[in-house]
Order: C-alpha cells, then structure tokens, then sequence
C-alpha cells in the first residue's frame, strides 16, 4: 500500500500536481480506527446494525445527539425539534403568523388553504454540486397553529442519510409551498439527486417553490454589498449573528465527527441552520411587503413584480409616478421611458432636466431629441447636441447631430 | 482498406485490355508522362462491385418508407450485417472504408428501437462539428418517414435553458466524451430518465480514441455503463472506426466486452488509383524540396481543368486560404460567374458551411479546399479526385480523406503530395505503407495508474463505491484507499463515500495526463487579463522567464515565471526576435523489463527516471535565424518516471566504426531523430508523445535536445572525448507521460522494424549530408566534415541493424512467426 502511495505522489507531482502536504497529523489515528471499523463492520454483516454500531465514529448516534441536543431517530440520524411562538424574537422582529400567512399567499396563492408552507434549508458537504455533494442536515420548519416548530435533522453516518430523506418526505408531506432562500438553484435540485440516489420520489418536485432569494436581489441587489441571508437578515430583520460559523467551515465540522468523532463544531452548525430556517418564516412578510411598495421599504423601485404588485406597465407607471419624488435615478429613467412611450411630454421633460443636470448623458439625448424632434425646436436642441457632443466626443451620433441641426439652422436662415 | 486487395503497379505499367480511358486514366497518363519522376509510387484499388442485402423483415414500414424516399431499396450487405448483430444485442464495430454508408449501420437500429419502444440512444463523436452533422441527417430520416424521434446536440453550446427539454424530451442524445465526462456522468441523476431507457451508444470515429484520449474515454466509458447499472440498464454499443489494424482489438479494449467486428464492405465503389508524390528537390546539398503547396496546386488546376471535380486537403487553416487564393486566381477571375473554388474551413460560419456543402452535393463547385474539417462524417457528395497537400499523419488519415473522391462505377485519383516534414518523406518512400492491412495499431491503456485515479475520483463522486466493486475490470481498492487518506473518501458499512468540496471532473482533462496547467496573465498596462492556457508539460520549455511568447504571431515577454501559483506574467513587446530554449534530458534506468543483445549492438526496455532540465535560452532573430543572444534560466528540474525503449553499440564496436567521439555522437544524434519519426508513426502517435534523448547508458552524460552539446552529470558542458571513461552512447525512446501510456512494450516488439525503417528512409533521402526530413537539420558547416553526419547515422543504423538483421535471419530459419510481417505483433 504505502508504495502505491508513493508510485502514485511522485507520478502526480511529476504531472504537474500541486500535491498537499502529507496527511494531516490526524489522519495517523484515524486509518487505524477504520481499519478496525472495517472488520467489525464486516463481522456484523448485513444485520441492522443497531446499538453494536456505538463504537465506531461517525456512527454513535447516541453521542451525537447528546453533543447537539437532539434525539436518535434511527441508526445514524437524530432529530433536533425547537419550537417559536407567536410573538417570538428572531433579531428585531417578532414572529406573527398572521402577516406570514398572508405574505405566503400573495407570493403563492392559495398556498395558506392548501397545506401551508415549509421552510426549508440544508447544510451540505460542499458547494460543489452533482451526484457528490450531500445534504448532511436539513432544517425544516411548519406552522402548527400559530407556533413555529423547527425539525432539524442531522446524519452522523452516510447510512442514517436514507431515513433523514424519508423524514423530509414526511415532514413535507402535507404542504403545498417550500419556502427557501437560493433553494431554486441550489438545495432544490440537490435534495432531488438525493431523493433519485436512494431511489424515492421527490417530496419537494410537487411543491410552488417561493425562493427569496430572487425578489431581495431585485430590490437590494444595487443597494447592499451582496445578497445573502445574513446581509437580508441584518438590513430586514435587524438580526446580527454572534458567533455564528462562517459557510466553508461547514464541511469541515461534519467532516470531523464523521471521520474522527469531533462533534464540537456540530452544535454550532445546527444553530446556524436553526436560524437560517427561522429567518425563512420572518423573512416571508417584510419581502413580500417591500415588493408590493419598494419605495416605502427603501427597496429599489422596480422590484414589485411577484404576488401583490402586478407587473404590467401602467401598474408600473402608475406606481412610480405616485411616488416619483421619492425615486432614485435608475427609477427615474424608467419612469421617463414608460412617459415617452406614452407621450406623456409634461412627465418626462422636467425629469429628463434633472437627470441632465446630474449629469446624465442618456437624459441629455432624449431631451436633445425631444426638442429636435418633438416640440420642433432646433436652437435648443443644438445647444443640447453640443452639450451633449463635448461630454461624449467617442460617439459620431451626436457630432452628426450637431452637424445635422447645424445645416438646419443654415437652410432656415436663407429661407427667411 | 482491409476488403480491398490493392495492386502496386509499376509507375509506367500499361495495362492491356483496360477499359476506354476515362477523363480520369488520361489525367493519371499525364501526369504519369510530365512528371514521373515526382511520382514515387502508385497503387490501384480495383474496382468494387456492389454487394446487397434485402432490407430486414422486421424493419418498421415507417422506417422503410424514409428509406425508399432516400432511393434506398436494399441495403448494402455489411448494413444488414451490423443491423443483425446489433439487433440481437451483440456490441458491433463497424470498420469499412469512408463513405460506404456507416452511419446508416447504427442509425437504422436505433431509430428502430426508437419507434418499436421509446428506447433512448447516447451517440458520441470526437467533435462538435460532426455532432451536427449527425443531428441533421437524423432529422431528413425523421422527416422523410415521419417518425417522430427528437434528435439534440448536448455539448458546450447547448443553452441553459434547453438543456432540460435535451435531458428529458430526447430520444438521441448527440454529445462527446468530455461533455459526457465532464457534464452528464456528474448529473446522471438529472438524466435519470434518459438513462432509464437508454438502449443504445454509439461511438463513432472509434480510432481517434488511442493514445491518453483514448485510455481516458475508456474509463469515461467505464464510468458510463457503471452508472448505466445504476439504472438497471445495459445498452449495446455500437461504433464504428477507419480502417486501422486492429479495430477489434481497440473496441474490446475500450468496452471490456466481446464486440462483433464488420469489416467487409458491400457498398460499390469505382476503382482507384493513388499516385505517392515528392516535390522535385531544388537545393540538393541541403536536401530542400519545391513546396508541397506549389505540387498541390498545380495538381489540382490540371484535374479542374480536365473538368474533374476536386478536394484538396491542407494540415492548417492558413495554407487552405493560400491554395484556394492561387486556385481562385485561376479560375475565379470573373466576378459575375459563381465561384469554381470553394474554402472549407473551421473558423467559418456554420451557414457558411452548410451552403458551401450544399453546392458540393448539387455539383456546382469544381474544386474544395479544406482543412479536416471535411474529413470526417460531412455529406458532400462524391469527387473525383482528392489531393492531400501533406500527410496528415496516420495511413488511416490518409485513406479516410483520399475516401473522399470515388463514386461508384468511376475511377478516382488520390494524390498524396509529401511535405519536407520526416514523416512524409518516409511515408512517399515507402510505399508499402499503404498496402495490404494498415500498419497502424491503435493502443490505449486503461488502467494507466495516474488516469485510472482520475476517473476512480470521478466515478466515486458519481456513486459510492462498494467494496470489492470494481471500475471496468480494474480493482480499485488501493486506489480508493489513497483516496480516503487523501482526505476525499470516507468508508462506511462496506461504501466509500465521497466526502470533498469539489467537482473531480473538472479537474481532469481527457486529453492530457497533467494536473497543473499554466496560465499566462498579460500584465500589460498593470492589467491581469489571462490569454493563454500552457499545459503543464510545455510550461517550462516556453513560459522561462525572458522567453518570447508569440499569440498570433504578437510577441509577449514572459517577466515573471510563478512555478508553484502556476501562473507567468507577461508583457507585450516588440522584439525582432524569438527565443528557443535549450534543454536536456537525462535518463536513468531504473529496472530492464527485457534485452536483447546481438553482434555488438543492444536493446532494451524497461522503466526509467527522466529528469528534463531546460538551461537556458537562446535568442534567434527572425528572416535571418541568426544567434543574437543567450539567457539564463533557472527552473526547478522535471522529473518522472516513465518507460522507455533504447538501443546502443557496442564501445569496440563505436571504437572501430568512427574515428572520434565527436563523429559518433552526430551519428547517434542523426539516429535518434530517424528513428522517432518512424517510432511514431509505427505507434501511431503524435510526435510529442514520444520523447528521444541521446546519452550514456550509464547516464554519466547526455546531450542537449536535438544538439551535439554534451552535459555531464551536474548539467555542466563537458566535450564528449573526456565525458566518460568508457564511451557508451545510447538512443532513448520515451514513452512522454508520467507513468507512461503503454508505447514502450509495443515499441520494444517493433524494434527491429524501426531500425530497419529508419535506415532505409536516411538512405533514401535525396539530401547530401542529412536534412530535417531524415537526421535532423545539421550545421552549414557539418556539409564539409569528413564524415557527413548522414554517412554517420547511416553508420550507426547499420551496426544496429546488423543484429536485427541477423535476429530475423535465425527466427525464419527456427521456423517461427515472426517481425517479417513488417514487424508488427499483436498483443
């Protein structure tokens, strides 16, 4: 064995591998462990493993669950059950069924009378994705009545992994909507390879997937360094972690119980995941709200679009004309595209002004055409192609302006 | 080429009672009659009748409906053959010559299985092209019976958003290995459906998997039916290949599976002759030929002009746009007629393509210039006469374009003009080479350690292994316990598990065997655009600091060389001149799998160490490839472990046979250089998975790649007359991999075919003193030496072959089978 793996590192150095460092002192114990652990393993042959499995790492479900506070489910899976009333902190914000209720519904209708939602959010062994990534822990979580009850479940063993899916399934099994954030691209589809490994149908393929992710991105994206969780957490729902771990230290918390009996980092992982799946439910109101009036929430103004704001255009213009004082400059050039399209002179003028004076040369134009074109103003169009020509000299569109109302003016002169 | 039984005739050979001579027979008499000399060999292929077989009882009327709307009543004899083996599920390679309808063997069946049950079919193809290409002649069957079978491209260019209609809706799914490798195998879960019905695989241009390509989609393949099981299914494969030597064997080795081989063609074609053609020399001292390109044309504007209907194949982009320039300038002088020449080549539009193929089909092009872009697969009708405007560097190649002209009950010419590179100056005198069964064996090595460990990574991120499981028929354990210590694999309760943040494939390339590629950042303006990608193996003989690296012919200076990030700055520049690193390589035997040793010359194989050393670099300006300068480099060496094939003389021998080292030396050096072209070519290999070193056989010195320059065992310059007590020089051929790739056994089996060829193409060569086709280029002052370095190589492949000779002698005499079938032994 050990000159395989020499033939095999002085090959892979010679092709040009990067090879690590040798194994890490930890590893010195632990192929003996395993060694051992194969042998018993193959003892015990095919039976149900049961209580002879406590000796062996990554497989005392007992110990795990003492060291995150949870319950042995089954061999290799414990549950961790938390509950939040209604009325209950999460940061700032306080739990209100209610509100989630009806934010549920607008965002996906009929979602409420039909089974509710379940909020879900995994951790996994890596952002990898495909056939090789798996979801070690995943946190689920249901209204029953007004209280929040949070159903964590966590593998201390590949085995357990077949009995947390066919949880999941159960704890899905009456709702209509799943509530995730990035679940679209990311937990989703990794739940279903899962589900397909192990040969079960998918719980979740069924399911309207309301994935926050999306509408804070359309609100925030330009207003907040990044879009994650904790950025939505922190801006929405005035919560600030302490002392939570950090995603890439994830892998290497399970990594260690699995490989050398180290549940340490475990409990922090699934107090990270506890408070992923609980931002989920006191995310659902105040996103759904800023999507119905974006301005008032200091969200970008364009953002409306699911559920409550419809998207059609007079909706829109509507929308943002009522609120145009409060707009910001992005805003404002849709307002005045949505104006022009209307014709609507007395709206884009002044705006298009504004934006002029603030130095926008996308507003320099449409006004400089407006008058060349619309109100038939040739003096005070060429004074906005010059202006408009020095500040971007690159473009022969507006030299070619100027040239052109240049010629005009000529032609007028001679004809008067 | 195996059903057909080619003639040589003598290049002025009349022969009596030939049919009226056809526009064809008068193009070959003349150019028989105004350049005989040029023409160093020609073949026939006679004529071939058609063979036919009634179409299959069972063939869905659908199926047949799109047939007779296509004029097909019949088929030929080994489609029907191909249908029964791969109907009665047997795996079936199917091995005939271009253009005898191949792709109808594996679409006939699959469309069948198509409409019969919704089964599913995987089709691979080297290339995106040819993917296409296929797609669109599914798509006329499907229309022509309205069948109803969905036909997708799966590759690189397939949008997001389609790739899920391709995944779920397809009923032939078109894609290549590394798409396979890198895209579906990683998601096969996504694909569940598909892999649930999937009946058939077809591989097509089977032959273009040898070499690393070829070992690693062996495992691509093993990982495909591993996860096929998964899904509880067990497709047929059906490929196809050109007509190499052992297509059999190359499918057997690729599937692990027994495999029905079909390689006697029932389709009809005309008959046809191949004229072997070499440039006239024009600089007999320094062996320098006309141009290739010159022969090419002129041949092309006589077969045009005698009203035949042309192809000429160029090796490079830039050399079809030359030809089809001078061939325009002939006959596309009026710019109101449509244009006679046509150019064909990647880097157009794909409209672009498909009207250019379009206009060959309906014949109203006379003449295409193309790259291989046209080789393989592109419906274009048929020609009449093909020119290869140099070889393109297997005799399957060869035939594969040449298959090109020829349609049934006309004749057709091939001419195969050599270039000045070594391996078409052996391939024109060596006509042999095209005769009978193909020389070329295609190998691959599977189980080679460092790609079996990529894909055992790959496979174990797709599905656990279990214990005892094996990939294909190799036992993994080891393996995977490397992995687990590695940190990747956890076992538990009989599994390894996949355990890593990563996505293995795409860290593995399927055709190299280097982990860590270089990338080369443009630091320029201080900016950190990367313009280029250097595989790990090239890096240190182009990315030293000070080196000149050329894109597109914009030269860059490398400034910093940041070996362990894997990263070279460069900034660009506008030096006249470019760099050239000198380099060596030494070698020490580490164990001798086998030797022989006769009449004072050895050889062996075995494994070796390598290490490769690039000293510096030289500065040569450009037009006048004058010596302008030296630089200094200094690299961390290169080492592997590799196998090799080597052969030495005697010292009594080297002692007697040349008055000094020096002399000696040069004919080894010469040697060498002789001896890989032919290696390569009888390995079928590119050249550069072949290294050559000249050395000690006790590896006390070796020299500087391809120069006379003597490096002692610290890399200091040494002269060779004092480099060693005893003189021992030695010719390496390497196997260019770590770990090797499974050249050098078959290598040592052709031994003495190599030194045979070798010697017999120095001899031949028209040149005086040696020349880059034969020994390599040599020095303006090497032409007055004594002894030339030719008449020295020539010396040094002698004595070499004096033992082969006598070697051969012996065998036939015991009776036994042996190299006298040119060498060649099968495994």
């Amino acid at each position: 064995m050990s000159a395989l793996k020499g033939r095999l590192d002085a090959l892979r150095r010679a092709s040009g591998a990067v090879t690590a460092a040798p194994p890490v002192a930890a590893a010195t114990t632990a192929p003996v462990a395993e060694s051992g652990l194969s042998r018993l393993r193959a003892r015990i042959g095919e039976s149900r493993v049961g209580a002879a499995s406590a000796t062996r790492h990554g497989g005392d479900t007992a110990a795990l669950a003492a060291a995150v506070g949870g319950q042995v489910v089954d061999d290799g899976l414990v549950l961790v059950e938390s509950r939040l009333e209604a009325g209950g902190r999460h940061g700032r914000a306080r739990l209100r069924p209610e509100a989630c209720r009806e934010a549920l519904d607008s965002l996906a209708p009929g979602a409420t009378s039909s089974g509710g939602a379940v909020f879900v959010d995994t951790e996994t062994t890596g952002l990898a994705g495909g056939t090789g990534t798996v979801a070690f822990l995943v946190g689920l979580a249901r209204f029953e009545g007004d209280t929040l009850v949070v159903h964590q479940l966590l593998i201390g063993a590949f085995a357990g992994e077949r009995r947390l899916l066919e949880e999941v399934a159960a704890l899905t099994g009456a709702a209509s909507a799943v509530v995730t954030y990035n679940g679209k691209s990311f937990d989703a589809p990794l739940l279903a390879t899962r589900f397909r490994l192990a040969g079960l149908s998918d719980p979740l393929a069924g399911l309207t997937h309301v994935d926050l992710v999306h509408p804070v991105r359309r609100a925030w994206s330009r207003r907040w360094p990044d879009c994650r969780l904790q950025t939505a957490e922190r801006a929405l729902l005035g919560l600030e972690r302490v002392g939570d771990m950090p995603g890439y230290e994830v892998p290497e918390a399970w990594l260690a119980w699995l490989r050398h009996g180290d549940a340490t980092r475990l409990r922090r992982v699934v107090s990270h995941n506890r408070l992923d799946v609980l931002s989920l439910a006191a995310l659902l109101a105040p996103v759904e709200a800023c999507l119905r009036d974006p301005v008032r929430h200091g969200a970008c103004a364009l953002a409306g679009g699911t559920g409550a704001m419809p998207r059609d255009e007079d909706a829109l213009y509507r929308y943002l004309l009522d609120r145009r004082a409060d707009l910001d400059d992005r805003a404002l050039h849709e307002l005045g595209r949505l104006a022009r399209r209307r014709r609507d002179w007395a709206v884009a003028v002044p705006l298009w002004q504004a934006l002029a004076e603030r130095g926008s040369a996308e507003a320099l134009e449409r006004l400089a055409k407006y008058h060349e074109h619309v109100a038939r103003e040739p003096s005070v169009a060429l004074g906005l192609a010059e202006r408009l020509a020095a500040a971007l000299p690159r473009d022969a569109r507006h030299h070619a302006r100027v040239a052109r109302l240049l010629r005009r003016r000529a032609r007028d002169a001679d004809e008067t | 080429m195996s059903s057909a039984e080619p003639v040589i005739l003598d290049a002025h050979d009349e022969r009596a009672g030939a049919p009226p001579a056809s526009a064809v027979d008068r193009l070959v008499a003349r150019l028989r009659r105004r350049h005989g000399a040029r023409i160093t060999g020609e073949l026939t292929v006679p004529a071939r009748p058609p063979e036919t077989a009634a179409l299959p009882p069972d063939l869905d009327p659908r199926l047949a409906a799109a047939l007779a709307a296509r004029g097909v009543e019949r088929l030929w004899s080994h489609q029907r053959e191909a249908w029964d083996h791969v109907r009665a599920g047997r795996h079936t390679v199917i091995a005939t010559p271009t253009a005898s309808g191949k792709s109808l063997c594996y679409n006939l069946p699959v469309l069948q299985a198509v409409v019969e049950s919704r089964a599913k079919a995987l089709y691979l193809f080297p290339t995106k092209a040819l993917s296409q290409d296929q797609v669109a002649e599914l798509i006329e069957l499907d229309q022509a019976g309205n069948l109803g079978v969905r036909a997708f491209t799966f590759d690189g260019d397939t949008p997001g958003d389609a790739r899920k209609a391709v995944r779920t809706r397809g009923d032939i799914v078109v894609s290549n290995p590394d798409m396979l490798h890198q895209g579906i195998l990683p998601h096969h879960t996504k694909w569940a459906q598909f892999f649930e019905s999937l009946r058939y695989v077809v591989i097509d241009e089977l032959h273009t998997y040898r070499g690393v390509f070829g070992s690693h989609v062996a495992n691509v393949l093993r990982r495909l039916r591993r996860v096929c099981r998964f899904y509880g299914v067990d497709p047929v494969f059906v490929t196809c290949s050109a007509t190499i030597a052992n297509p059999g064997e190359l499918a057997e080795r690729l599937l692990e599976s027994e495999v029905r081989v079909v390689d006697r063609s029932g389709a009809p074609s005309g008959g046809r002759t191949l004229l072997l053609w070499n440039p006239p020399v024009v600089n007999r001292e320094l062996g320098i030929r006309a141009s290739a390109r010159s022969q090419s044309t002129r041949i092309a504007r006589l077969a045009v002009k005698s009203g035949l209907k042309t192809i000429v194949f160029a090796q490079t982009r830039i050399m079809v746009e030359v030809i089809t320039k001078y061939l325009k300038d002939a006959f596309d002088s009026d710019p109101r007629r449509p244009p006679r020449v046509r150019a064909y080549r990647g880097g157009y539009l794909p409209t672009e393509r498909r009207d250019t193929e379009q206009r060959l089909r309906a014949g109203g092009v006379d003449c295409v210039v193309a790259t291989s872009a046209l080789e393989l697969g592109v419906d274009i009708g048929a020609l009449d006469v093909c020119v290869l405007n140099g070889f393109p560097g297997t005799v399957a190649g060869t035939w594969q374009r040449l298959g090109r002209a020829g349609r049934r009950n006309r004749p057709a010419l091939g001419v195969l003009v050599a270039s000045s590179q070594p391996l078409d100056q052996f391939i024109v005198r060596n006509p042999d080479f095209f005769l009978g069964a193909s020389p070329e064996h295609a190998r691959i090595d599977p189980d080679q350690l460092l790609i079996l460990l990529d894909h055992v990574r790959c496979a174990a991120f797709e599905l656990p292994f279990r214990d005892g499981e094996r990939l294909g028929r190799a036992a993994v354990h080891e393996l995977l316990t490397y992995l687990t210590e590695e940190g990747l694999l956890h076992h538990e309760a009989g599994q390894w598990h996949w355990t890593a943040d990563s996505y293995p494939a795409n860290a593995v390339s399927l055709r190299s065997v280097a982990e860590g590629n270089f990338v080369v950042v443009d630091a320029t303006d201080g900016g950190k655009r990367v313009i280029a990608e250097v595989d790990y193996s090239g890096a240190a003989m182009t990315l030293y600091e000070g080196a000149i690296y050329l894109i597109q012919a914009r030269p860059y200076q490398v400034e910093h060389l940041d070996w362990e990030g894997r990263k070279a700055y460069v900034r660009e520049t506008a030096a006249d001149y470019y760099t050239d690193a000198i380099d060596y390589t030494r070698l020490k035997v580490l164990d001798q799998f086998a030797a022989e040793h006769r009449a004072g010359a050895g050889t062996a194989h075995g494994e070796v160490h390598l290490v490769r050393r690039v000293a510096g670099y030289k500065k040569i300006r450009y037009y006048t490839h004058e010596n302008v300068g030296y630089g200094n480099v200094n690299l961390p060496d290169q080492e592997m472990h590799t196998t090799a094939v080597w052969w030495r003389l005697d010292p009594e021998v080297i002692e007697t046979a040349f008055p000094s080292r020096a002399e000696a030396l040069d004919g080894f050096l010469g040697a060498a250089h002789a001896m890989h072209t032919v290696a390569t070519l009888l390995t079928m290999s590119e050249p550069r998975d072949l290294g050559r070193s000249v050395g000690d056989s006790d590896a006390a010195w070796f020299t500087e790649n391809g120069r006379a320059t003597v490096r002692g065992a610290a890399g200091e310059t040494i002269d060779p007359a004092v480099a060693s007590a005893v003189f021992r020089p030695t010719v390496y051929l390497y196997d260019n991999y770590p770990g090797g790739i499974g050249l050098a056994a078959p290598l040592y089996r052709l031994r003495h075919r190599v030194v045979a060829a070798s010697l017999e193409m120095v001899r031949a060569c028209g040149c005086a003193s040696g020349c880059p086709a034969c020994i390599g280029p040599i020095l303006a002052s090497e032409e007055t030496a004594r002894r030339t370095p030719k008449q020295a190589a020539v010396v040094v492949l002698e004595h070499l072959d004096a033992a082969a000779a006598r070697e051969a002698g012996e065998a036939a005499r015991a009776g036994a089978a042996t190299v006298a079938d040119r060498g060649v032994i099968d495994e």
